[in-house]
């Protein structure tokens, strides 16, 4: 019997959109370690190891200590791992593949979207740490390469302090202590080594999130029914219906004319069957609408669904290269294809809350708002590439401006360590059609990883921290640069909003004083910033009383508005560019005044970062100055914030 | 003679008259044909096109008007019709009209003509100085979204909003918003005022449109010319528009040194502090020398000045090595405002200075009572 065909008899298989825990909870430490004692080598002579001498087969265990684990290296993992090592934890981000990214990755090549453009046609782009790795992109890569992109991202991980990665190592299952995660067991397929990492706190970014699913923690799969949630787009009733997941390719001028002969596994394309909206122009970089998904068990099918997606792939090219209707393509050939489909939709975890159509098209006010989304409803239709007549993304609705995401979808219901970010929170069928997109999940990362540290450090549950806390969560976020729309950062601890007077040298818009109210952004057609006219360029802060600082933090301008992310067809126009942004501040000087002498006390050059951090050893001071000297290409500074701390 | 003769012979008279105004080939006019060297964005960011800009000059041989032959469409997809149009420009370059060949129509996309309001459309766009056409390089202009990820409807976008240029026409209005407000502009300005008097430049600093103004200063600097009657008149206009005098403070950081000091003690005799931060910023940045009497002769009220105003003054005074005794005790009274910011940036100043016993024991009380704020 074929594994679908053995879901749908199964109980779980008979129900539609539902709540399913997994089977069989997950094995206690110690029965983990004699089932892997019993796999261990007896032979002491197994391994001849050649100049050396006969030695046993090495048992490769190890069991690490961390205050957070991060599963699943994409965008939301990423973000999750760097934002808790960087508010104190130490934390291990465990990805199951060679390369981190995700869909994101040269294995896939997903553009990481995020609120790309409103219905106004503007972006309205994430900031903070995912902004921090498309600039970090935009200045070692300029080539646009994928592979390249690999290692952006795992320099950029790799030189965290307080952050391990493990490559190539899947989390098999969560190891319980009574309700509580105890461990994650995974296994690193490359070095043959078992790990069990130990933590205080779990975070699954994993997208099928198997970790969570072995805890225990309850989630579900398939389209809820409108009633449920009053959802106008979602069907009359429930079902199994999960998005697909797609095989992408690409392709270049050779020069000459080259032949293509399809694979013996390639399925036919019936292109005049197909829905218009499956467009093969352009041709080059292949065709997220070959996609396959599933009414039943989309994990558990991915293998026979790959196996078929290929064939479509393969199929719409043989359309294109052989049915004599696509002249221009002769002289193209295939130069990549994915072998491993880029995923949308699985397992959704349940939280406190579970976010909806409605809460997003009404753009309802969270008062544990701690991210924000705005991509479409962009529900892809059931049965992908197997339902040619329909269309194969509903394009539902476009946002006026983004909503917002609230802390009780990123935590477990039943589990109370863990939380969740990516396209497996707490959330309906729907709303993952608009949220699944991989700069709002990273912006969830950074979201969850705050969080995860801030329970560590205070040794209280995600629940707590959101009922108790929440203020406190959000204002790290909005300092660490996130944007959480209408929340105005309101931090008692930042110096700058007890200033007697904030000036500059010259201003060609805004106003200085706008950088101690709390918004980082332009925002409703509002002005949020101080612009210089001309460089260089001065902002100066005065206290009537002395105060002590050791850090001075600044966001400069990065041009929200335009989209950077590394994209296949390298598109440059006013939405999209490949340049790394010519607003970025570049060069910087920071001034203290000490018994009327003003000292210097940092320089910044070759700036990579929207949020400039300055820290240094603690003085005593009346007034600090900021002399932004050079951007990258703008004639003027533009400054969103300015915030000192003791 | 029936009824209808005065009419036609009114017609002819106008006709006559409208061919002795705008004809090319009028006595009273002369052309003279300029081949000028320009970068068009659209055609290249780096590589100068070659063009011929004709100067209509009246009888008096000023500037009346410049025109040009250009491309409709210089970039693109290809797809319209390419034609060649006349473009006319006032002697202060300001776009007047377009003038198409006879019987020509101009085309958008799928073949269609131009219609009334097309041309309307295009007339507004071609007006607008600050379009958004004018920061995008060609291949900004069209994006295809289709290739957008995973998920995208596949569609050619144009980048900018559709009340900024003329739907199916966009390579049209692109390729004469840049003939229209590139390189030409600068040229028609700078020919135009080798062919002005200084009389009339000084009279346009008196115009009611800014435009004209900052053209006048624009050319006299560019000459060098400056006199006694420019500051009188630039000082009038300066007072209302903050815009007006930062480009006149430009002007005279070119000028020889008694010229800017006497420029420079008008300006700040503008009462609005606005324009008092401007002139202050613009000295501290000049590289003219003032002396510690050019100060002293200020009829600046400090008590009135605010705290950035009194930071500049003082950056001044340290930046020119000004010491003055007399500056130094007008300044202790400021160690008594109620602004304690400006008092205490006044006693970090005269901390630094050679002070008497008296200025010495005043400031120590200063001292002693403010300690912890310093």
């Amino acid at each position: 019997m074929k594994r679908r065909n053995f879901f749908r008899r199964t109980f779980g298989g008979v129900l539609g959109a539902s709540i399913i825990p997994l089977v069989g909870k997950s094995q206690s430490l110690e029965m983990k370690e004699s089932a892997g004692r019993a796999a261990a080598s007896n032979d002491p002579e197994q391994w001849h190891k050649l100049g050396t001498g006969k030695m046993p087969r090495p048992d490769r265990r190890k069991t690490l200590e961390y205050d957070i684990v991060v599963i699943g290296g994409g965008a939301a993992g990423m973000c999750a791992a760097v934002a808790a090592a960087r508010n104190g934890a130490k934390v291990v981000l465990v990805q199951d593949r060679p390369v981190l990214g995700g869909n994101s990755s040269s294995e896939i090549r997903v553009h990481l979207n995020g609120v790309n453009h409103l219905k106004n046609g503007e972006p309205e782009r994430e900031t903070g740490i995912i902004e921090e790795i498309l600039l970090h992109n935009r200045f070692c890569n300029p080539q646009d390469s994928y592979p390249v992109w690999d290692h952006v991202l795992y320099d950029f991980i790799t030189r965290e302090p307080n952050l391990d990665l493990k490559l190539n190592t899947t989390a098999i299952r969560a190891i319980m202590d009574g309700e509580r995660i105890e461990a994650a067991y995974c296994w690193q397929l490359t070095t043959e080594t078992e790990y069990t990492f130990k933590a205080d706190c779990f975070i699954d970014c994993s997208g099928d999130g198997l970790l969570g699913a072995t805890a225990g923690a309850l989630y579900r799969t398939g389209r809820e029914a409108s009633a449920e949630f009053k959802e106008r787009y979602a069907p009359k009733e429930a079902d199994g219906w999960q998005m697909g997941s797609t095989v992408l390719l690409g392709s270049k001028d050779m020069g000459r004319p080259i032949s293509f002969e399809p694979p013996h596994f390639t399925l036919k394309y019936d292109a005049d069957k197909s829905h218009p909206g499956r467009k093969l122009k352009p041709f080059e970089l292949g065709f997220w609408w070959v996609e396959l998904g599933s009414e039943d068990d989309i994990i558990g099918e991915f293998e026979d669904n790959k196996h078929k997606l290929l064939g479509y792939a393969y199929g719409v090219w043989d359309y294109l290269k052989n049915s004599g209707k696509f002249p221009e393509t002769e002289n193209y050939a295939l130069d990549w294809v994915s072998s491993l489909p880029g995923k949308r939709e699985s397992r959704r975890f349940l939280g406190d809350y579970i976010l909806c159509e409605p809460d997003m098209l009404g753009y309802k006010d969270f008062e544990d708002a701690v991210a924000f989304g705005g991509w479409s409803l962009d529900e892809h239709n059931p049965g992908g590439i197997e339902n040619l007549a329909e269309p194969p993304s509903y394009f539902h609705e476009k946002f006026e401006e983004p909503y917002q995401i609230p802390f009780r979808c990123l935590y477990s219901k039943n589990i109370p360590n863990l939380l969740f970010a990516g396209r497996n929170i707490s959330q309906t069928h729907i709303a993952l059609s608009s949220s699944r997109i991989m700069a709002t999940c990273a912006l969830e990362g950074q979201a969850v990883g705050t969080a995860a540290a801030l329970c560590v450090e205070r040794q209280i549950s995600p629940r707590e921290l959101g009922k108790k806390h929440i203020a406190d969560l959000q204002e790290q976020l909005l300092r660490d640069d996130a944007f959480i729309p209408n929340r105005a950062a309101r931090d008692p601890k930042d110096l700058v909003k007890k200033a007697n007077l904030i000036f500059a040298s010259t201003t060609s818009s805004g106003d200085a004083k706008l950088l101690t109210d709390g918004i980082s952004r332009d925002y409703h057609g509002k002005a949020h910033h101080w612009k210089s006219e001309g460089l260089p360029a001065e902002i100066q802060v005065e206290w009537e009383d002395r105060i002590r600082i050791s850090k001075i933090e600044i966001k400069c301008d990065s041009n929200v508005k335009r989209n950077i992310m590394l994209r296949r067809d390298s598109l440059e126009n006013k939405a999209y560019g490949t340049q790394v942004p010519p607003e970025l501040l570049k060069t910087a000087e920071l001034e203290v005044r000490v018994k009327g002498k003003w000292k210097k006390l940092a320089a910044l050059e070759y700036n990579r970062t929207r949020l400039i951090k300055f820290s240094f050893d603690p003085v005593e001071t009346t007034a600090i100055r900021i002399l932004l000297l050079e951007t990258y290409g703008a004639s003027d500074v533009k400054l969103f914030e300015v915030r000192c701390y003791e | 003679m029936n009824k209808e003769t005065p009419r036609v012979y009114a017609q002819i008279l106008l006709s006559l008259f409208l061919c002795l105004i705008t004809s090319p080939r009028s006595f009273s006019q002369t052309e003279i044909e300029h081949k000028i060297e320009i970068i068009h964005k659209g055609i290249s960011v780096t590589e100068k096109v070659e063009c011929s800009l004709i100067e209509v000059r009246n009888i008096d041989n000023e500037a009346k008007y410049f025109f040009m032959h250009v491309s409709t469409v210089v970039c693109g997809d290809s797809i319209c019709r390419v034609d060649t149009v006349k473009l006319y420009w006032d002697r202060y370059a300001r776009f007047e009209r377009l003038v198409l060949p006879e019987e020509v129509e101009l085309e958008k996309a799928e073949g269609k003509a131009f219609t009334k309001g097309d041309y309307e459309k295009l007339n507004y766009v071609l007006r607008e100085k600050d379009s958004p056409l004018k920061d995008l390089f060609a291949d900004q202009m069209v994006g295809t979204l289709s290739s957008e990820g995973v998920d995208a409807a596949s569609r050619a976008s144009i980048s900018i909003n559709k009340k900024d240029y003329v739907e199916g026409a966009v390579w049209t209005c692109y390729s004469l918003w840049h003939w229209v407000h590139g390189d030409t502009k600068e040229i028609i300005r700078d020919l135009s005022g080798d062919a002005t008097s200084s009389a009339e430049l000084i009279s346009l600093l008196s115009s009611h449109e800014k435009e004209l103004a900052y053209y006048a200063i624009e050319q006299l600097k560019r000459r060098k010319e400056y006199s006694t009657e420019i500051i009188e008149h630039m000082i009038g206009f300066a007072k209302e528009s903050p815009d007006l005098l930062k480009k006149s403070l430009d002007y005279w950081e070119g000028a020889p040194n008694s010229m800017y000091k006497k420029a420079m003690r008008a300006a700040l005799l503008i009462s609005d502090k606005g324009s008092r931060l401007l002139c202050l910023r613009a000295i501290l940045q000049s590289s003219q020398t003032l002396s510690g009497n050019f100060f002293l002769a200020l009829p600046l009220s400090y008590e009135s000045m605010t705290y950035q105003e009194i930071q500049l003054l003082l950056r001044i005074l340290n930046k020119y090595a000004i010491y003055s005794p007399v500056l130094i005790e007008s300044l202790f009274p400021l160690l008594d405002l109620d602004d304690f910011l400006i008092a205490r940036r006044v006693y970090w100043y005269l901390t630094d200075q050679d002070l008497n016993l008296r200025q010495e024991k005043r400031l120590a009380t200063f001292y002693n009572k403010w300690k912890k704020k310093l």
